[in-house]
């Protein structure tokens, strides 16, 4: 028997010690005799999965959090399920338990489900859930799990009104160091100057690791803070189901519907991705698939709108557009519907597949005021209360392209090649934002996004990642700023991830003259290596000159920083600035030349100085690491924030503060 | 070298183009884990491609044969206006040769789920990882849906390179069977037998003999020539475009 392919309990222990456990409720052997088997109960535990009833508790709620309840049961050949009921600490859960069949590829065919929707709890503390069941045969059932309701501890009773949380996609600790030896340097063994994220009074370092692997992609890395709760790679908002349905599974109630509903905050999602992307997706949806744009952007529309989405900024506008009209991505495979029981007890619309909506047009028609560019963001009236902004069809360009545009604007650069010449920077973008979400008396969660650092780590491109970096840190100054006039509010800057183990092995030996010839000569790792890689005290102290629009005057310095990759595809490397971003795939116009000639992958690029560097993980792009990430916080209640934690639990410190353990 | 091999006929069938210009041998050989003899290879292209400035179009550099007859040439540029506050818009050049016979020059996109009867262009080699991330990924708008005529029921297997093929041009938004919706749109025209499309080979003034790629009949039945170039080893079976 085998369940979905990223589920926890499909590991052969974790489903023998769920028979085990089941079998020690009935009191006998296991083996004795066959009975119905429980594959899956929801939330997820690991007294369910691994028979263990110590910390750490997987899943973990809020006082009054929502959650969905579910479980997967295989009635023995010939027999059906006659009843089915929830009991949390033994007791009844009262609603209604629809029943589903399970449909994801490998589950036995006369799987069921059965799913008590929108529960929550209001008592602290660990408590056990269980199903009961009872087959057609009269064999009895018990499955046992566990959750946790968490405390929020009465504090100094200053209660933080905003928060704003800032993810760096991919931003682990050597890509801070790099921002800042770039836009600072440093000399005598002491930074010259610090990052605004720097100036943050707290510190902490975060696990990342999903519900189903060590390395977490961007779904749950940042749904981790949006709810709480783990989620397996891919999924965001939801627990893991035996359906193939995309937006059917277990839902987790979201910080921004929570304190919607339960205080009338607003929410802001600002993002230089796309924003049907994993991590601000994270923060509006709730699928097990990340890759289903359509319905993505229309559940933003349907369901977070009515619960107080005000701004949604950054590329994308391919969702935005009716699948009559060229260039859309609508499709009625990556739409949603929901189940009509789903939609009842969370109170959403169903959702439609329809391909053919206007969304773009539905959000204006919802009171939106829309721009499709920089200076139209810039114009956007300071009365404004919804704000929608796509200035891009897929992700935006990179920050280095972007600036290089600004300073020669009669030229054609990348950000004309991709047809969208005046995107706005992320901190333009951010400070729009909180002009519009400052509105709301009742405060906001704003979740900014500096997505590209973790695109260009994956691809490799030093000194794209690092500028996106230093553009990410400008947003961080915007929002430090804000908390220093509003001092009800806590900023959270951090990361879902880490991406390529990235580190800063040294500097160069040579000037940019020297290394742009040896880059040329095809003379491979004796002239690029040897001579160029310069450890410990050879590396210096590089130098970069800073422009008055805050980015380095040219990348391209004298005794350059180098960068090391330890999660690294193959790639040829000759230290020199990319002079065209990797071609990107989601970019409608890709194909189109000139973005034809962009070199579409690391080996296709820097080729002419023929040092090649072998990666250690397969494919043509860097990959996620595992390591931890650090966390900086500012403001109402940033003293919560310290040592080592779980992503998860970063949810709950900001509750924390949000709450101060009041009702 | 701006040299390009042609094994099939004009009409319909897909076309090598093995002894490539520069800007192509560097998308053929631009994926990782290549044998050392291949990279050696694919360095030297490189190079060699690395003088290509972005403002140039790499598909107006190569050399085609003569446009037939009542064909008109289309380029992947040719598709759309620049970009509104909205989505694209379709050019009047493309719109005028909507349901007409066109030539265009593009990559076939490597699936990793093809759909049968059809299968889809791009100006560049184009990997599409329907498997992880549905139709959310790799979405070019310029993306072509190429539908063989003769085959309807078979997956035509991934043909590395450069090809050269002409059909009648639709556009406008379809639903296609594939999950996609098309904006382009080319109803292959029927490809001819073997026999005549080594007639009709065509080669560049710096062709030489070992450089002429063989031919063979596509084992998929769909009468379209795969492109075996005999200079070119790289071009296998499992490896990257």
């Amino acid at each position: 028997m085998t369940l979905s392919n990223n589920c926890l309990h499909d590991h052969p222990l974790a489903r023998w010690s769920a028979f085990a456990a089941i079998a020690g409720t009935l009191g006998i052997s296991p083996l004795a005799e066959a009975a119905p088997v429980v594959t899956r109960l929801t939330p997820p535990s690991a007294l369910f999965s691994f028979n263990d009833p110590t910390p750490p508790y997987i899943a973990r709620f809020l006082e009054g959090q929502r959650f969905d309840l579910q479980a997967t049961i295989v009635p023995d050949e010939g027999q059906a399920i006659t009843q089915v009921g929830f009991y949390v600490d033994g007791k009844l859960v009262n609603g209604p338990v629809s029943v589903m069949p399970a449909t994801a590829f490998g589950v036995p065919t006369n799987a069921v489900i059965y799913t008590l929707r929108a529960y929550s709890n209001k008592k602290d503390g660990v408590h056990t859930l269980e199903v009961r069941l009872r087959q057609s045969d009269n064999a009895r059932v018990t499955a046992k799990g566990n959750f946790e309701v968490v405390e929020m501890k009465r504090g100094d009773g200053k209660r933080a009104k905003n928060v704003i949380v800032l993810i760096g996609d991919g931003l682990g600790i050597a890509h801070r160091t790099a921002a800042r030896l770039m836009l600072r340097g440093a000399a005598m063994g002491k930074a010259n100057g610090h990052l605004s994220m720097d100036k943050f009074s707290n510190v902490a370092l975060i696990n990342t690791h999903s519900l189903n692997s060590i390395v977490t992609d961007s779904s749950p890395g940042s749904a981790c803070y949006s709810t709480g709760n783990k989620a397996n790679n891919n999924q965001h908002g939801v627990f893991p189901d035996d359906t193939s349905a995309n937006f059917d599974n277990p839902r987790v109630e979201s910080i921004a519907e929570f304190l919607w509903r339960t205080e009338g905050k607003t929410l802001g999602i600002v993002t230089t991705s796309d924003v049907f992307d994993a991590t601000p997706a994270a923060w509006g949806s709730h699928t097990q698939s990340r890759a289903a744009g359509t319905g993505i952007i229309d559940q933003y529309l349907d369901e977070m709108v009515p619960q107080g989405l005000r701004v949604l900024l950054g590329g994308g506008r391919k969702w935005f557009l009716p699948n009559t009209e060229p260039g859309t991505a609508r499709a009625a495979n990556s739409d949603y519907v929901l189940p009509a029981e789903l939609a009842s007890a969370w109170d959403v619309p169903t959702g439609a597949i329809d391909p053919e909506r206007d969304a773009l047009g539905d959000f204006i028609d919802a009171g939106f005021t829309y721009a499709a560019d920089r200076a139209q963001l810039k114009a956007v009236s300071s009365k404004t209360k919804k704000l929608l902004g796509l200035f891009s069809f897929s992700n935006m360009n990179v920050a280095k392209d972007k600036i290089d545009k600004r300073r020669d604007p009669g030229a054609v650069g990348v950000v004309d090649d991709y047809g969208f010449p005046d995107q706005p920077m992320l901190d333009e973008m951010t400070l729009k934002a909180l002009d519009v979400l400052d509105r709301n008396d009742d405060g906001f969660v704003l979740m900014v996004e500096g997505a590209s650092i973790d695109k260009q780590a994956h691809n490799m491109d030093t000194e794209r990642w690092i500028l996106d970096t230093i553009e990410f840190d400008r947003a961080i100054e915007v929002c430090r700023q804000f908390a220093e006039h509003n001092g009800d509010t806590l900023v959270i800057v951090t990361a879902d991830h880490e991406c390529a183990g990235i580190n800063i092995i040294g500097g160069s030996r040579v000037t940019n003259a020297d290394l742009q010839a040896r880059a040329a000569s095809g003379g491979g790792a004796a002239q690029l290596r040897n001579p160029v890689v310069g450890t410990y005290e050879t590396a210096g102290f590089p130098v970069y000159t800073i422009a008055a629009d805050g980015y380095p005057v040219t990348t391209d310095v004298d005794f350059r920083m180098l960068i090391g990759y330890a999660a690294n595809a193959d790639r040829f490397e000759d230290w020199l600035t990319n002079p065209f971003p990797l071609r990107d795939s989601q970019q409608p116009f890709n194909n189109v030349p000139p973005l034809s000639l962009y070199p579409s992958g690391p080996l296709a690029r820097d080729v002419a100085g023929d040092f090649l560097i072998t990666g250690q993980v397969p494919g043509e792009t860097a990959v996620h690491t595992a390591s931890d990430i650090p966390l900086s916080a500012l403001g109402r209640g940033a003293s919560l924030f310290n040592g080592v934690m779980d992503n998860t639990e970063v949810f709950f410190r900001i509750m924390q503060a949000v709450s101060d353990g009041r009702d | 070298m701006k040299n390009l091999f042609l094994l099939g006929p004009l009409a319909g069938t897909i076309l090598a183009a093995s002894a490539l210009a520069d800007d192509s041998h560097r998308h053929d050989h631009e994926s990782a884990g290549h044998a050392g003899a291949r990279r050696t290879q694919t360095t030297n292209a490189l190079a060699s491609s690395a003088a290509i400035t972005h403002s140039a179009s790499a598909t107006n550099q190569l050399v085609l044969p003569p446009l037939p007859n009542g064909v008109a040439e289309l380029k992947f540029a040719d598709f759309f206006k620049p970009i509104g506050p909205r989505g694209l818009e379709y050019t009047d050049k493309v719109r005028a040769l909507a349901g007409k016979k066109v030539r265009l020059l593009a990559y076939m996109a490597r699936q990793s789920e093809p759909q049968p009867g059809m299968f889809l262009l791009a100006p560049v080699p184009l990997r599409l990882n329907e498997h992880e991330y549905g139709l959310a990924e790799d979405m070019p708008a310029t993306l072509v849906h190429a539908f063989p005529t003769t085959e309807t029921t078979a997956i035509v297997p991934f043909t590395p390179g450069l090809l050269l093929l002409t059909g009648t041009l639709a556009i406008g938004p379809r639903q296609e069977v594939d999950g996609r919706i098309s904006s382009v749109r080319l109803e292959l025209d029927p490809p001819p037998v073997a026999k005549e499309a080594a007639a009709r080979k065509f080669s560049s003034p710096s062709q030489t003999e070992n450089d002429r790629p063989s031919a063979r009949q596509h084992p998929g039945g769909t009468g379209a020539v795969t492109p075996q170039n005999i200079n070119n080893s790289s071009h296998e079976k499992g490896t990257s475009p």
